[in-house]
């Protein structure tokens, strides 16, 4: 749960109405529900081990690739957008002293986050109470997964 | 892409290394199934399932529904999708507000009527004004009854869907088979909603929990009815399974250039509600919902 609540704020740093949407456990489509890759991930290694085994082997360990080793790096999973893990990752940074992460995303190279001085004062914004709201639909809309939600409910169907 | 799952022989359910371990009741074959690759199982002839395959099942949120006979038994429901008690929060407060639970009610009253016209101007072309009169007048007395009258026009609207399923010469086993598996489909999407389902909008008690009960009120005709005519549901049916999912995966809703299956109706119709708690998005019930007459 403690990673739900900083995709949240991630996600805050960008659009409240989309950390409320994904706090809320809206999924914005139906193949999302549908697509459990991530578990088939983690499956592997449950299939054929005994169920023992298997209790344990239940996420992955974030410092099991080793490739960034002194840096902060975060795995990705398909869902959320890679926007709110980046949110996390920033959090994280700043939360951490670090000025620079890694994301791990599975078949794609790894994503460098810088924590910059416009990041710092979204940062300290969002600390501040100061919440970023999409009023005017926009370029940020355009690339929200919610849009759909968000938008508002014009011509319906014939009957009415 | 995990699939729904159907059962056609008796069987107990067990876990085996992660996966899920069949053995029919009768001949003793065994099979696995692997839990990544389900999302949801309907056994259809009675199951037995024990509990380290339950904790499997709640653990990758797989709910599992039994049938005997052509009668659904029981549900086995996973509450472990459930993200944020926060949305519970606001579901009670909204609730709990009169004025607020009214417009919501109203709203799907409102929404419950339209999708039955809808269907029965699909189903029954020439008799479309005459099931429209009538759902449509029974929709006033609704508006004009408030809360208090919810039970009463549920009831009228009950009685009304009883003569047109007469009218579409369903008989009474195989309507019972259909409305047992949506159901089962409905209680299976309110394990994807962060919704308290003991809290109803319209109904407040009956043999599921209330909000399942009020999803299932919007989509029986769309669900039920709606069932292609040569292939209704039957213990002896074979075929039951592809025709169950064939159903099941017909276009039925869109957001924007997203289409939602009718499978997945009652889950979109608890995010607009959820929308309408968490964010105060404007609920508009069965909003661009419309489903092709089988073979269109």
């Amino acid at each position: 749960m403690e990673i739900e609540n900083l995709l949240v704020s991630g996600l805050r740093l960008r659009c409240a109405h989309e950390a409320a949407f994904f706090s809320a456990g809206v999924i914005p489509d139906e193949e999302i529900l549908e697509d459990r890759s991530v578990f088939w991930e983690n499956g592997a290694d449950s299939s054929g081990v005994p169920d023992e085994q298997a209790k344990t082997d239940t996420g992955d360990d974030l410092s099991t690739s080793g490739r960034f080793t002194g840096n902060l790096s975060l795995s990705t999973c398909s869902w959320p957008p890679l926007h709110a893990w980046v949110g996390a990752l920033l959090i994280l940074l700043f939360e951490n002293g670090l000025d620079e992460g890694y994301l791990d995303r599975r078949d794609r190279p790894p994503l460098k986050v810088i924590l910059s001085p416009k990041a710092v004062k979204l940062l300290e914004d969002s600390a501040a109470g100061i919440s970023r709201f999409s009023v005017t639909p926009g370029h940020i809309c355009a690339l929200c997964p919610y849009l759909s939600w968000c938008a508002r409910d014009t011509g319906d169907s014939q009957e009415e | 892409m995990a699939r729904l799952i159907c059962i056609t022989s008796e069987v107990g359910m067990s876990r085996k290394n992660g996966t899920i371990q069949l053995t029919e009741k009768d001949g003793g074959r065994s099979a696995l199934v692997p839990v990544v690759q389900t999302s949801e199982i309907f056994a259809l002839y009675g199951a037995e399932p024990d509990g380290p395959l339950l904790s499997l099942l709640s653990q990758y949120a797989v709910p599992l529904h039994v049938f005997s006979g052509g009668k659904h038994l029981r549900s086995y429901l996973p509450a472990s999708a459930i993200l944020s008690g926060k949305t519970v929060l606001e579901q009670v407060r909204h609730l709990e507000d009169g004025e607020k639970h009214w417009l919501l009610a109203r709203e799907m009253l409102r929404g419950g009527a339209r999708i039955r016209c809808m269907a029965a101007r699909t189903l029954r072309p020439r008799e479309k004004e005459e099931w429209e009169s009538r759902y449509l007048d029974c929709l006033a007395e609704g508006y004009a009854a408030g809360l208090i009258g919810i039970r009463q026009i549920l009831s009228e609207f009950g009685k009304i869907d009883g003569e047109f399923l007469e009218r579409e010469k369903w008989e009474s086993g195989e309507l019972a088979y259909a409305s047992g598996l949506a159901r089962a489909v409905v209680l299976g999407s309110i394990t994807k909603l962060s919704l308290d389902p003991w809290i109803g909008i319209l109904c407040s008690n009956g043999g599921i929990p209330p909000l399942a009960e009020d999803l299932f009120f919007i989509f029986s005709p769309l669900l039920v009815w709606m069932w292609p005519r040569e292939d209704r549901p039957s213990p002896d049916r074979e075929n039951l399974p592809d025709i169950f999912r064939k159903h099941l995966s017909r276009p039925s809703a869109s957001n924007g250039s997203r289409l939602w299956s009718l499978r997945y109706l009652p889950v979109r119709e608890g995010y607009a509600i959820l929308s309408h708690f968490a964010a105060g998005r404007p609920y508009r019930c069965a909003s661009r919902v419309g489903v092709d007459h089988y073979g269109d």
